[in-house]
């Protein structure tokens, strides 16, 4: 009777009962959460990141519980940090909300969010950090790096993070990345009967022609490269960019070696290159030459798909970063031998070769994994504190040798897995040519066009000129749009003013150029030296420049 | 026990009750109504969701609709018609309907001035379109309305239907004009609509299965098999929808996904290559047969439609289920002594008393459709895929905030959306009758 009478009660009341499980187990997680982290005698220091490799959160830990505890017999205090892992497709919204919010973390890892990477927000939401990376770092004491500045202590002095528009530094790096091809050795020798990579761009063609007779001849289905979304990002970075280096050069009017989307435009308006030059329709070529060895339908496909391919021993290359390095070894170890090697650059190529001239130059990489201190936190003299004692030599020879990544502290040195990573210095600048990411419209468009061009409904003559049209009708109100966002942000720099002052000479629209006018007579007042600007802009727009 | 209304008499005494309800409005209006009131003030704002915050009035709305001079007229006469359907009063319904009439008239008349500007000149575009239909439309409001004022109810809901209808046209019409002729407002919205409409009518297609099968749970003898089906369409509840994504990603996997499988085997394939190639011209199913659904242009709709079937919606399922308990068995009973067939059973005694549940389903399914932006953005990402086609304005709407920071633009796409939900929201309510 008993027996029944709880059955039933249990029958009656069940989901209450879960229901108040629930609410107890959610109350005691919060309590024990606050006791343990925001109690009143402990500090707690948050720190974002979007980083969900094997192995990063771990070797973060491992840093953080030695501050906790190095900070704990310092000082007596107690403090806490935690990490707050965020997936790559939320990350933007939430490090947004959070910043616009007040409620940001005090560590941020800077990128995919525009107030993190913007630099209009990164002046209102970031600690600038020059005067502290003047001083040495104090962690360093007793070793060789003692008294050198810790900006000097990186290995590039930091020279990659410096911002221009606000003359200060807001990042400290953890670690470099450079991007080389993985491959399959066994199968390589297998499908051409050679075990060294290609050298060439006409040797990796000819790899994957030998690919394609062997799948045919043995009804196998291997892939020529195990491709994504992101591998054509990452291929665009060394077979389309190099053919642009001579245009930038000659677009560069304010010569401070890249080509913004202003210079950009002024440049298409003076007829200094267009959608139909040889050099863009032959980049699209060569980046289309190597999307033919990618997996049918391949632009649906993310990071995560073409990496399990390559793993399953299903792709005979994939193109992918030092960050994946000891992932992809640990994963293919039992499977294949594994072999890494530099993208074969297209300047022997008789077609490419004429504007790809030589490959591209890693001299300019800078620090991976940037972290920016949130000015507005409570705590930032702790954070930055944290991130000096990251980047002594050892922690950060520590950090990156547990995660096998790239170190950046001078003389910190990195796993042998990682030797075909060292940065190439020779070459070109690595430089990107922005043209339709002036018009968020014309972007989202061209992004949609792409698909087609690269699925082969389009050819790429309706492609050039499909994109010759947006950005005709949509790069003007593009170029006042920024600028209007740019001058409400930052009052005053010479990039307002140059762009301003180019519209004003070279755009072909009478009222435009009013309103430009009436725009910069209000800035005359500033202390900008406009006539400086403009005569200078005069010369080299007008080949005066090049001349000198 | 005796209930007692509170009122001011006994508000001293009983009036502390009214606290309970306290915290559920206050989480309302933190955490549902003052974020949307907000949006909606942004949207006259330009805003890029930090400090920059700049009083622009309707200018966002301008850029995203075009000349507005165009659209109030129109605008005011739609409200004006639709508030005369709601209303009993015959001559405020009279004046209301005059009303409607003159802004139609005064729509026609813009139209017809802006179809004559020197920039339009060189321009037709089915000239009719501009200024012929809101004409026809006068002229059918007034024979329709006459002619459902004098007819008995049931003719009254198919006068009414053919009345939006005539609305529905010069909506379209001047939509066609202001956006392919006159070359007005933000294009890329209207474009995200596309997707909408062809999901919205695929989804009510899609709906049906559930209604099926809540009927056959629903007549299983067995109380114990109808538990059974119960749980089993509560346990997929429990799988987060990501998980789901994933799989149907790897189904359309054109390499090693099921489905193109699937189709080599039962040699769909060679019928979707014949029709391919004499009848839709796609260029999409070709020899080798490797169709990428989700990344060629021509397959993204259909593989959006085709997506999570047989389209047995586990939460439409239960509450087609609710609605059919409430029948009793008597009713079964007395219908099969007058000799009703499975069938009749159907139409005559579950189709209309789940008709509550259906009509509550339809709302839902639109404005659900409508806001949909999150399965689109993982699937093809904010551009929408091959072509835009994957577009929608929840999409565009993030596209314009997260992407390019301009959040007042944002809360302007939101704002017009919310309009076109709430219309037609309204349109259901109406049209879709619960008779008993």
């Amino acid at each position: 009777m008993e027996k029944n009478k709880i059955v039933e009660f249990i029958k009656v009341k069940l989901g209450l009962l879960i229901l108040a499980a629930a609410v107890l187990y959610s109350v005691v997680s919060v309590a024990y959460s606050h006791l343990t982290f925001e109690a009143p005698n402990v500090t707690t220091v948050k720190i974002a990141h979007w980083q969900l490799e094997a192995g990063f959160r771990e070797s973060l830990t491992n840093l953080i519980d030695d501050y906790e505890k190095l900070y704990k017999d310092k000082t007596g205090k107690e403090i806490r940090i935690i990490q707050m892992p965020i997936s790559e497709k939320g990350y933007a919204q939430f490090i947004n909300s959070s910043l616009i919010g007040g409620v940001a973390p005090d560590i941020i890892e800077q990128g995919i969010a525009t107030t993190a990477t913007d630099v209009s927000y990164i002046a209102r939401y970031f600690e600038p950090l020059g005067a502290e990376l003047d001083k040495p770092n104090p962690y360093n004491a007793g070793t060789d790096l003692e008294k050198i500045p810790w900006r000097q202590t990186f290995f590039d002095a930091l020279l990659s993070r410096y911002q221009n528009e606000l003359q200060d530094y807001y990042t400290i790096p953890f670690s470099m990345f450079t991007t080389r091809i993985f491959y399959n050795k066994n199968m390589l020798f297998q499908v051409s009967g050679k075990n060294t990579p290609p050298k060439s761009f006409t040797e990796l063609m000819d790899t994957f022609k030998q690919l394609d007779e062997y799948n045919e001849k043995n009804g196998t289905r291997y892939l020529g490269i195990a491709g994504s979304k992101e591998q054509k990002g990452l291929f665009a970075n060394w077979y389309q960019a190099p053919f642009f280096a001579d245009t930038i050069a000659a677009c560069d009017f304010n010569m401070d070696n890249t080509c913004d989307e202003y210079e950009a435009y002024i440049a298409f308006k003076k007829h200094k290159w267009s959608f139909q030059d040889e050099n863009r329709r032959l980049s699209f070529k060569c980046l289309m030459e190597l999307t033919e060895h990618f997996p049918v339908g391949w632009q649906a496909l993310n990071r995560e798909d073409s990496l399990f391919q390559f793993v399953q021993g299903n792709g005979l290359m994939l193109a992918s970063g030092s960050w994946n390095a000891s992932s992809i070894t640990r994963q293919v170890a039992d499977r294949f031998e594994l072999g890494i090697f530099d993208f074969p650059m297209v300047a022997d190529h008789p077609e490419y070769g004429k504007y790809a001239k030589s490959q591209t130059s890693e001299a300019g990489v800078g620090g991976g994994i940037n972290w920016e201190v949130n000015s507005h936190s409570a705590n930032k003299e702790l954070a930055i504190d944290f991130l000096k004692f990251c980047t002594t030599r050892k922690n950060n020879e520590r950090f990156n040798g547990d995660i096998i990544w790239l170190p950046v502290i001078q003389g910190a040195t990195s796993k042998p897995i990682l030797k075909p990573f060292t940065p190439r210095l020779d070459g070109y600048p690595s430089l990107t040519f922005k043209t339709l990411e002036i018009s968020p419209e014309a972007n989202l468009l061209s992004e949609g066009l792409s698909w087609s061009l690269f699925a082969g409904r389009l050819s790429l003559d309706e492609y050039l000129s499909k994109c010759t049209e947006l950005y005709e009708k949509n790069a003007l109100q593009g170029y006042h749009d920024k600028l209007d966002i740019l001058k409400r942000r930052l009052k005053t720099t010479e990039t307002i003013a140059n762009a301003d002052l180019a519209l004003l000479m070279y755009g072909d629209n009478k009222e435009v150029s009013v309103k430009t006018a009436e725009r910069l007579g209000s800035a005359q007042g500033q202390s900008l030296d406009i006539s400086t600007n403009e005569g200078r802009l005069r010369e080299v727009v007008n080949g005066e420049g090049s001349k000198k | 026990m005796s209930t007692q209304a509170i009122g001011l008499k006994n508000f001293a005494t009983r009036g502390w009750v009214l606290l309970m309800v306290v915290p559920t409005i206050a989480m309302i209006t933190i955490f549902s109504y003052y974020p949307a009131i907000e949006a909606m003030r942004h949207s006259f704002y330009n805003w890029d969701g930090g400090t920059i915050e700049e009083f622009t009035g309707l200018e966002n709305i301008r850029l995203l609709l075009g000349d507005l001079s165009l659209w109030w007229p129109l605008g005011l006469s739609f409200f004006c018609g639709f508030l005369s359907l709601f209303l009993d009063h015959p001559s405020v319904r009279r004046v209301l309907r005059g009303v409607t009439v003159v802004f139609l008239a005064y729509t026609a008349y813009g139209l017809y001035k802006h179809a004559q500007t020197p920039a339009m000149a060189d321009k037709s575009f089915w000239p009719s379109l501009q200024w012929g239909f809101p004409w026809l439309l006068c002229l059918g409001y007034v024979l329709g309305g006459r002619k459902a004022h004098q007819a008995n109810n049931k003719s009254v809901k198919w006068y009414s239907a053919a009345l939006l209808g005539c609305y529905l046209f010069p909506l379209i019409a001047e939509m066609m004009y202001l956006v392919q002729v006159a070359k007005m407002g933000d294009w890329l919205f209207w474009l995200s609509f596309r997707l909408i409409f062809i999901l919205v009518v695929a989804n009510v297609v899609k709906m049906l299965p559930s209604v099926f099968t809540a009927i056959c749970v629903h007549r299983l003898k067995s109380e114990g098999a109808q538990y059974f089906y119960r749980v089993m369409f509560v346990i997929p509840m429990i799988i987060p929808q990501l998980v789901g994504l994933l799989i149907w990603k790897f189904f359309y996997d054109p390499n090693v996904g099921p489905l193109n499988k699937l189709l080599i085997i039962t040699h769909m394939d060679k019928v979707l290559i014949w029709l391919d190639t004499w009848v839709l011209h796609w260029g999409a199913f070709t020899e080798p047969f490797k169709p990428a659904w989700l990344g060629e242009p021509s397959l993204i709709i259909p593989a959006l439609i085709f997506w999570g079937f047989p389209w047995v919606g586990v939460v439409g399922v239960l509450i087609y289920l609710s609605g059919l308990q409430n029948i009793g068995t008597e009713v079964y009973e007395a219908a099969e002594l007058d000799g009703i067939g499975w069938w009749g059973k159907f139409i005559y005694i579950e189709l209309p008393l789940i008709m509550t549940q259906i009509r509550l389903n339809l709302i839902l399914l639109v404005i659900g459709t409508f806001q949909a932006w999150s399965f689109q953005f993982l699937l093809l990402g904010s551009s929408g895929g091959p072509e835009n086609k994957g577009l929608t304005p929840g999409l565009y709407m993030y596209y314009k905030g997260f992407e390019t920071q301009n959040f007042g633009y944002a809360c302007a796409v939101g704002l017009v959306l919310f309009f076109i939900i709430m219309a037609l929201t309204m349109i259901n309510q109406k049209y879709v009758r619960v008779e008993k």
